[in-house]
């Protein structure tokens, strides 16, 4: 039960319904059957990184895979992957003397590794020198460090190394090794900028090798792009980027990123570049790649020229699930875009659909259940639920993959739950049961979001506000800031003889126990703090006292110095009941003799004051008070702000009940002791209307006194007058309060 | 005697009264540039650039040579954007205060430890960009908050500390960061640099002009009399154009203004208003591929938005113990200074004096 104010979570990690990073999309990029890189290009750029790096590695199986095959599979990838990119020079050089002498034994750096021992054996000198001229090439090719003075490239030494390769390349039989040898000359000349260089070594070496099926070749082209993009060849670069896009899944991304076309002229002449109506199409799939992309009309000449396209099925999903972040639930979720914004989508939405209709008829496309499944789900971010449904109840005995069926349950998923309204009787709760407990339901986390979402919306519009907040946020949230609508209309339903299944999981707390205690909890510290007493007292006497009784306080004592989280030790304690109940007798009392009323106010006073945002019973009146809100109290608000939480966080600032009783004592006493006390206490509460008010400048965390107008020092001033000044409590209070001690002093 | 004393003591007190109660001395205005772009042409400022530059006595130019942001793969943060083609003090003929942006994520991620080793980075790449150009004043930007403030103040510190004396250190101060003081903080430098633009959401569809508008920038420097440190102004020169497509914001396409001959193919464009066009087909603008239904809204700053400003801005700027005030136009380029007479922006310098 909540009276145990101190279980209230702490307000970060409370739900947060209208936190918009809390996004969730039904779709799934995991039905289409294409490789993972073609997929990743599409994805979020913030990931783009370590696609990077997982591309580099890819670059590396890809040709190790190369060398395998070149050897018949002999040696193992471990192997090759030593050799070609960790053995050292002097190993390579060891090797490189086995291969070529006799009889000598492989070096005992390299005797197990069984790709050394191939070319041992096969005398693969060519292999070899290769290998050895490659590592010569590496330090001229490698990235520059992040921090530093850059060393500037020896570019004579490259230059070298390009005529070395150049003299190598003639004299090589294999072909594969020749392949190899241009690759390092034209990337060496890339990294020397020398871009001339490289668009010559293109045209000279590559008619020699383009028949070779080798992901070299991509690595080559990749290269020309670079160079023909330096030279201001732009619409070439794009081409060839588009090239290595298309072939070379571990260059793709690089390629991405490097394709730039500005112009429509340099658009045109890439296209006219394009040999072939997939390399044309492969330019549509790049540019309606961009992340920000209205990818419709590129995917329109995508199909017309390649309509099996996998990119225009990749395409379809990131567009559906850009329309899906938009308009999902348009009609029952709070939104998440402006109303321009969704707007726009809605009128996007329309043509998308129609497109993807024409493509699940016409049946060209390479999936073409998954267009059927698309329309289907297009229809329920359209809001027509009921259609959407139909159209998956036609796709569903075309589905032959588990994936796509279970993609195609998802959506339906979530055209029932659209499709929900109230149950108004066993058959409607029944309804509702059946979704929760579907497999396909309980198989996605965010259906239970969804469907709250959707009930939320059903309780609203049905007037039940309490069950409407209750879908979306909890009772800690309620808490916060009672708002006493809410609490009435879901204490209603605790007592409802018939709750429906959704009713009970709501406002059940424990396997046995409903929230009314705690509803009946919130009620009656929201009239407390009201200073309702009687009406508070009939809510918690509904409570039963061994739940009331695990939160007790004793907030009529003094304490000089404010200190909210100091327990007071006393024997006597009272629950909130007995604590109203003592506070309706001091104010009989007070009334019934009034020559000891003085005491009873004070005491009054004092209970309000503790029970305060200021007092170490706080918790008597407030079930959450942050330390936060002081920086905000020159606001004069009692409601502040609480990321996520509707109604905000009350604070009870208020201490014009505990002002007007310590005025009451002091007026009604003679005793010049009591009289000073209440004094203080009066005082107390008038700083914290200073603090309250615009006129406060002062800020916590300053180290400066603060500039009090007089209007709030009455009784400070009151207290510093002859009748006060000579009390002991006054030489106590000066002793003890630097604060009144500085006024005391001016 | 004390007849005496007390009519010196009513003389002195008239005095005090008149000096202090009339107008602050004026002060010395100097102004400055920022640039900000991340390539440096090898033929140079153009010939446009540089007349301003000497009309208008130019004292500084802010340069941006490179950003620091958080690299996920090192788990340290590294130099991006660096400005290339700029090799030597010669290259500006203008004294220039090299200017860091760093990321925010940089000192969320950077742990305190690593601050020192950031700092001594920094310098050292400072070092290698300039060619050991010497400079009075360095100056960082980030657009710290409340979680990061802590690190970022920090290693300003370390970097006053790794500073030669006689160089000073500057922060720029966003408008956020000066409304709300109490809670970002101030840096710990020897002087900010109010960057008096950006004063609304980019992506308010509401938004009419993100870049500056008098009265947004108003309720931003309601703290500017008492923040507690000098401040330089940095004004906005530049334009822009924010493409919303679904409207939405998807780039910005800068320079940009409404008064650009390509924004006049009325196939293309059309002109909704003095700042909106409505793109009309599919096109390629500006090196930019925009869809047909996309909306440009051009954001610039007219002269006399740039005079209220500075209008707003004198009086907070006038009890600051500071006797020279530099004023950095933001930033440096042809197309932003050809929306202004050499003139305009003098007045604007008068105005702040």
């Amino acid at each position: 039960m909540i009276t145990r104010a101190n279980a209230v979570t702490p307000p970060s990690c409370m739900s947060d319904p209208t936190d918009t990073t809390r996004w969730y999309s039904f779709v799934s990029q995991n039905i289409i059957n294409i490789p993972s890189d073609m997929r990743s290009y599409l994805m979020d750029t913030r990931k783009l990184a370590d696609y990077y790096e997982s591309q580099m590695y890819r670059q590396e199986v890809d040709n190790i895979d190369e060398w395998r095959g070149r050897f018949c599979s002999i040696p193992d990838t471990a192997a090759i992957r030593y050799i070609v990119y960790a053995a050292g020079v002097d190993e390579l050089e060891d090797l490189h003397q086995a291969a070529s002498s006799k009889n000598p034994d492989i070096s005992y750096r390299l005797e197990g590794n069984r790709f050394a021992q191939v070319l041992k054996e096969n005398r693969c000198v060519e292999t070899i020198d290769y290998l050895l001229f490659a590592k010569a090439c590496e330090p001229h090719v490698l990235a520059q460090p992040n921090w530093g003075n850059r060393q500037t490239r020896d570019f004579a030494a490259m230059a070298a190394l390009i005529k070395r390769g150049r003299e190598e390349f003639r004299v090589t039989k294999s072909v594969f090794i020749k392949h190899r040898y241009a690759y390092q000359m034209i990337r060496l000349a890339h990294y020397a900028k020398d871009y001339a260089s490289v668009l010559a070594l293109c045209e000279e070496l590559m008619p020699k090798l383009e028949r070779i099926q080798s992901i070299i070749n991509y690595w080559i082209i990749g290269h020309k792009a670079g160079a023909l993009l330096q030279t201001g060849k732009r619409a070439e670069a794009a081409y060839h980027y588009s090239l290595v896009f298309r072939h070379c899944p571990s260059k793709r991304e690089s390629a991405y990123r490097s394709f730039d076309i500005r112009t429509a002229e340099e658009w045109k002449s890439c296209l006219n570049l394009c040999q072939n109506n997939e390399q044309r199409a492969t330019l549509y799939g790049i540019r309606a790649a961009s992340p920000a992309s209205r990818s419709l009309e590129d995917m329109k000449s995508l199909y017309q020229l390649e309509p099996k396209s996998s990119t225009l099925e990749l395409l379809l999903l990131r567009e559906t699930a850009k329309l899906e972040k938009i308009l999902l639930g348009k009609d029952f979720r709070a939104p998440r875009y402006p109303q321009p914004a969704r707007e726009k989508a809605a009128q996007y939405l329309l043509d998308f659909r129609d497109f993807v209709h024409q493509c699940s008829q016409e049946g060209t496309v390479k999936t073409p259940v998954l267009w059927q499944i698309a329309e289907g789900y297009l229809t329920v971010l359209a809001g027509d639920y009921y259609h959407a449904r139909v159209l998956f109840e036609k796709a569903r005995p075309l589905v032959t993959d588990g994936l796509v069926l279970e993609q195609l349950e998802t959506f339906d998923m979530a055209a029932r739950i659209g499709l929900m309204t109230l149950p108004k009787d066993v058959e409607g709760n029944k309804a509702w049961q059946e979704i929760r407990t579907s497999p396909y339901y309980n198989a996605h986390t965010a259906f239970e979001r969804f469907f709250r979402e959707k009930a939320g919306n059903l309780y609203r519009k049905a007037g039940m506000k309490g069950m409407s907040y209750f879908c979306d946020y909890g009772l800690e949230d309620l808490a916060l800031n009672p708002q006493a609508e809410l609490v009435d209309d879901m204490l209603a339903v605790c007592k409802k003889p018939n709750m429906s299944s959704f009713e009970r999981e709501l406002v059940l707390e424990t396997q046995r126990q409903n929230i009314e205690q705690d509803l009946l909890d919130i009620k009656g510290t929201d009239f407390l703090r009201k200073y309702q007493l009687e009406a508070a007292l009939q809510c918690f006497q509904q409570i039963p006292p061994a739940s009331l009784k695990q939160v007790m306080f004793n907030p009529f004592t003094e304490r000089i110095k404010d200190c909210v989280r100091c327990s007071v030790a006393d024997s006597v304690l009272y629950d909130k009941a007995q604590l109203i109940q003592k506070i309706l007798d001091l104010e009989f009392q007070a009334r019934a003799t009034p020559d000891e009323a003085a005491k009873q106010y004070y005491l009054i006073g004092l209970a309000y004051y503790n029970m305060s945002y200021f007092g170490h019973c706080y918790k008597a009146m407030d079930f959450y008070r942050s330390g936060a809100s002081w920086y905000s109290m020159h606001s004069g608000k009692d409601v502040f702000e609480k990321r996520g939480r509707p109604n905000g966080n009350h604070e009870n600032l208020d201490l014009s009940q505990a002002l007007k009783y310590f005025e009451m004592a002091r007026k009604a006493t003679r005793d010049p002791e009591l009289g000073a006390k209440s004094a203080f206490w009066a005082a107390k509460c008038d700083l914290v209307s200073f603090y309250r008010s615009p006129d406060n400048q002062y800020r916590i965390g300053s180290r400066t006194i603060p500039r009090i107008s007089s209007k709030y020092l009455r009784y400070y001033d009151l207290l510093n007058s002859g009748y006060y000044n000579k009390t002991i409590f006054y030489t106590e209070v000066v002793k003890e309060c630097k604060f009144f001690a500085y006024y005391a002093r001016r | 005697m004390s007849q005496i004393r007390k009519k010196e003591n009513i003389l002195l007190t008239y005095l005090f009264c008149v000096f202090s109660c009339s107008n602050p001395p004026p002060k010395t205005v100097l102004p400055a540039f920022y640039y900000w772009k991340t390539t440096f042409p090898a033929s140079g400022l153009t010939h446009f650039e540089k007349d301003i530059l000497n009309k208008i006595n130019n004292k500084n130019i802010y340069v941006k040579i490179f950003d620091v942001d958080w690299d996920e793969a090192t788990h340290f943060p590294k130099p991006v954007g660096e400005l290339m083609g700029f090799h030597s003090k010669d290259t500006l003929f203008q004294p220039i205060i090299p200017t860091i942006f760093i990321t925010n994520r940089t000192f969320l991620h950077t742990p305190k430890t690593d601050l020192d080793k950031l700092a001594t980075l920094i310098l050292q790449q400072v070092d290698f960009k300039l060619a050991k150009t010497p400079f009075q004043e360095i100056q960082f930007d980030c657009d710290w908050n409340e979680s990061s403030k802590n690190n970022y103040f920090e290693f300003l510190k370390i970097i006053k500390l790794k500073l030669l004396k006689n160089i000073q250190l500057s922060a720029t101060i966003r408008l956020h960061q000066i409304k709300f003081y109490e809670k970002t903080g101030v840096p710990p430098v020897d002087k900010g640099m109010l960057m008096c633009y950006n004063v609304s959401d980019l992506d308010a569809p509401e938004s009419v002009n993100s870049v500056s508008e008098p009265a947004a920038l108003k309720s931003y420097l309601k703290n500017a009399r008492k923040y507690p440190l000098n401040l330089d102004v940095a004004l906005p020169i530049f334009a822009w154009g924010v493409v919303l497509r679904n409207a939405q914001v998807v780039k910005l396409i800068h320079p940009l203004r409404t008064d650009d001959a390509d924004l006049n193919n009325n196939t293309v464009f059309l002109k909704k208003n003095n700042h909106y066009f409505e793109i009309l087909q599919n096109t390629y603008f500006k090196g930019h591929f925009l869809y047909k239904d996309d909306v440009i809204r051009v954001e610039a700053v007219p002269l006399e938005t740039l005079r209220e400003t500075t209008k707003l801005l004198k009086p907070l700027l006038e009890n600051k113990r500071q006797d020279t005030l530099t004023v950095a136009f933001f930033h440096l380029d042809s197309t932003n200074l050809k929306a202004y007479r050499y003139e305009d922006l003098q007045n604007i310098l008068f105005d702040l004096r």
